[in-house]
Order: C-alpha cells, then structure tokens, then sequence
C-alpha cells in the first residue's frame, strides 16, 4: 500500500540510463557487431570505438573485464563543480542535471572506479555537496506553502521528487481538506456536499441501536 | 497508514480509518435543549440522578452530535481548545503549543464539528493553525535536526501532523540509507564550514 518508491528501485531504474563505454572485444560482423535486446539495440562492438549502452550492460561487461566505462560528461570535476555553484547562486530554479544523477553516480562509483582516477574522492565530494544543496532548497522551497496551490518544480530529480512525495502530498491533501471548510458555504458546493455526506456509512447509528 | 487524508475522509476520516474512529471519541462540550430520561449514569457515571434536566451541561462524544443536534435536542459549545484563549496562543506561536496535549485530533475533530448543522464553526483559527505550523515546525521534518530535536518536535503534535512529520522523516532516511549503505549520515567538518560560509547565501 506504500505509494513510495524506494531508492533501491530508482536505482534500479536508473540502470536503463545511457553511458559511454570502450569494449575491447568485437561481435560477428553478421550480426552487425550488435546485440538485439528488448529494449533496443546496442553496438556495434568493435576493440577501441566507444559506444552507448545502458549502465546494466555497461555493468554486466566491466565486471567480465570486457570493456571500460567513459566518465560521462557531467560527471567531472569542472561540470560539478560549475553545476554547485550555480546551484549556490540561483536559489530559485534547479540545475538541469540528468533525472537520476544521484542514482547513476552512485552505480558509477562503484562499478567504474577506474573512469574517475585520482578524481574519484573530489567528484564523490561534490555530488555529495550538490545532493545536499539541492536538497536544502527543496525544504526552502516547501516552507513558502500557504495553501491548497499548484507548485511548480522543474528539473527535480527522481530521487528528490521522491523524497518530497509523501510530506508534500501529505500537506496538500491537509491544506486541501481544511480549505474545504471554508468553500463549503457557497452554494455552487451544496449539492455535492450533502450527497457526500448521504453516502458515508451510518456507523455508529448501528453502534448506538 | 497514509501521511494525508484520503478523498472519502470529508466527514473526518474514512470508514475503515482506525484515527477516524478515535477522532469521534473526543468529548464536546453540550448542552441539553430538551430533558431525557434514563441515561443520565450513562453519560456521566458521576452523574447525581438517572435522567437529564433541560439546559443541563454534559461533554458527549462527537459522534452523538449530528443525531442529536438534528432533532434539535442538543447546542454544541466550543471546546475550549478551540476557545479564545487557544486562539490567542496561536496568534503569539503556533510553533509551540502541544496541540497532542489539547486534542490529540486537533483537525480531524474541527472538520467533524464543521459538518454538523448548528455546530459552532472553528474553520479560520484551524486553517490558520494549519498554516502557521506548517511552516515553524513540520518542514522541519526534512532538515537535518538531531534526534533530541525531532522528538521534541514529535511530542507537539496532533496524531494527524505526527502521519505527515513521520512520512517526511522516513523518506529521507531511507535516501539516506540508501545513499550511505545503511551507515549514519557521514559528517565533514570542512564541507560544512564551506555550506554555512558567507558564499552560499540563498541556499539556506
């Protein structure tokens, strides 16, 4: 009944996300130099010529020791670094990381230890340091509600979003539930007033007879 | 459990809902319009005599108001936590009343009392409770307090605001967990120098 998801299955959502690899194997050039999946194809596979697939593939062929994951873009130092600050500088709008940058981070550092090199500690730090930023926004950006309104977050990522849903949902639902005593005396709600009443189960006529 | 009211809990809560249930438990004050004869130990085992006298004062559970009250038998007062003395405590901070102390289901009841005809209304000063308490003291179920703090937090408040303080909480612990492989929250002295410096005004 937990509408909650856990970070465990974002993560493993997150797997579907697209990373940069070198293979150092190649494929039948029959089949192209591809694999035919489910979800798309990926390849072709050939020594030394990066290539795009999804982290679980990525994943499942570092630990064979049958290629090398590239650090994405985003993921370095300078990207992060940038990205923090102007997370710092802009208290209103969110950077555009990628959705699950928390999750993919997290995969990478464990599986792809050898992209980072020395700079594995300083880009953990500065995830770590974003996440945190962000995050102190968010609960910033949450204090300013007043009532039942529409909010609007852009560029929120899986993992915040889903950190907010139960408390922010929970709030509006109260916000909503308590505005509700005071509309209720217009009179375009009457009607759907009183049919809601007539439909609640008389339970404690029963318990009284 | 859900943190919020769910769309059928109009009446104060759900069929099904076990905090619906408590909720019309809550004693309110009443006064009879009419005499009634034979119950008067039932309602008050202290009670000198077995039947009720016209204007006589009695505190009945909420869920023998709307039958009552609709065969004009009854006037609903105020409970005295949505009294005038309440409403001036609101005023000077919300933040640290014990609505748990006053009325375990602060809002719950008030939607109940609402719904009933001839209910005195306490919509304003429950919204306005709401509001101002929202933003003192259950935000603070994001931040990063320490555990004495969230439990002095948590003994403030009303069973409806603790669902939604402890939706809050379980949900970055479990970030958390996830994040740090079910090890408390790492803590670097030198990162949070650096976060509470004059350069980062605006994220906090």
């Amino acid at each position: 009944m937990d509408p909650l998801l856990s970070p465990y299955e974002l993560e493993f959502f997150a797997e579907d996300e697209i990373v940069k690899i070198v293979p150092n194997f190649s494929l039948p050039t029959f089949s192209h130099s591809a694999i035919k999946c489910i979800g798309g194809v990926f390849g072709p596979f050939k020594p030394n010529i990066p290539v795009e697939v999804p982290i679980w593939l990525a994943v499942a062929l570092q630990k064979r020791n049958n290629c090398r994951i590239l650090q994405p873009e985003w993921l370095n130092t300078e990207a992060l670094q940038d990205a923090l600050d102007q997370e710092k500088n802009t208290a209103a709008v969110f950077q555009r990381l990628p959705f699950h940058y928390l999750e993919i981070s997290k995969i990478l550092f464990v599986h792809a230890k050898e992209a980072f090199g020395t700079d594995l500690l300083k880009v953990k730090e500065l995830v770590g340091d974003i996440c945190k930023v962000r995050l102190s926004k968010v609960n910033a950006g949450l204090q300013v509600l007043q009532g039942p309104m529409t909010v609007k977050l852009n560029n929120l990522s899986a993992a915040e979003c889903n950190v907010i849903r139960p408390f922010f949902q929970g709030a509006l639902d109260r916000f909503h539930l308590l505005a509700s005593m005071e509309t209720t005396t217009y009179p375009g709600n009457d009607d759907f007033e009183n049919e809601d009443l007539n439909a609640q189960p008389q339970r404690h006529m029963l318990a009284t007879a | 459990m859900a943190a919020g009211a769910g769309p059928g809990s109009r009446k104060g809560g759900d069929y099904y809902s076990l905090d619906a249930v408590l909720a019309e438990e809550t004693l309110i004050p009443c006064i009879f319009k009419v005499g009634s004869r034979g119950v008067g130990r039932a309602l008050d085992p202290s009670s000198g005599s077995e039947d009720v006298k016209p204007r006589a004062a009695a505190e009945l559970p909420l869920w023998m108001l709307q039958p009552l009250t609709s065969r004009e038998m009854l006037s609903v007062k105020v409970p005295r936590w949505y009294g005038e003395k309440m409403r001036r405590k609101i005023q000077a901070g919300a933040g640290v009343e014990n609505l748990r102390l006053r009325c375990p289901y602060f809002y719950n009841v008030a939607l109940a009392l609402h719904s009933i005809d001839g209910a005195p209304s306490v919509a304003d000063l429950v919204i306005s409770t709401f509001r101002s308490r929202y933003k003192e003291i259950l935000t603070k179920a994001h931040a990063n307090e320490s555990a004495k703090e969230m439990v002095r937090i948590e003994a403030l408040l009303s069973i409806e605001e603790a669902a939604l303080f402890n939706a809050g909480r379980a949900s970055v612990d479990a970030l958390n967990r996830w994040r740090f492989g079910g090890r408390a929250v790492p803590t670097r002295p030198s990162a949070k120098r650096r976060l509470d410096g004059g350069s980062v005004n605006g994220t906090r």
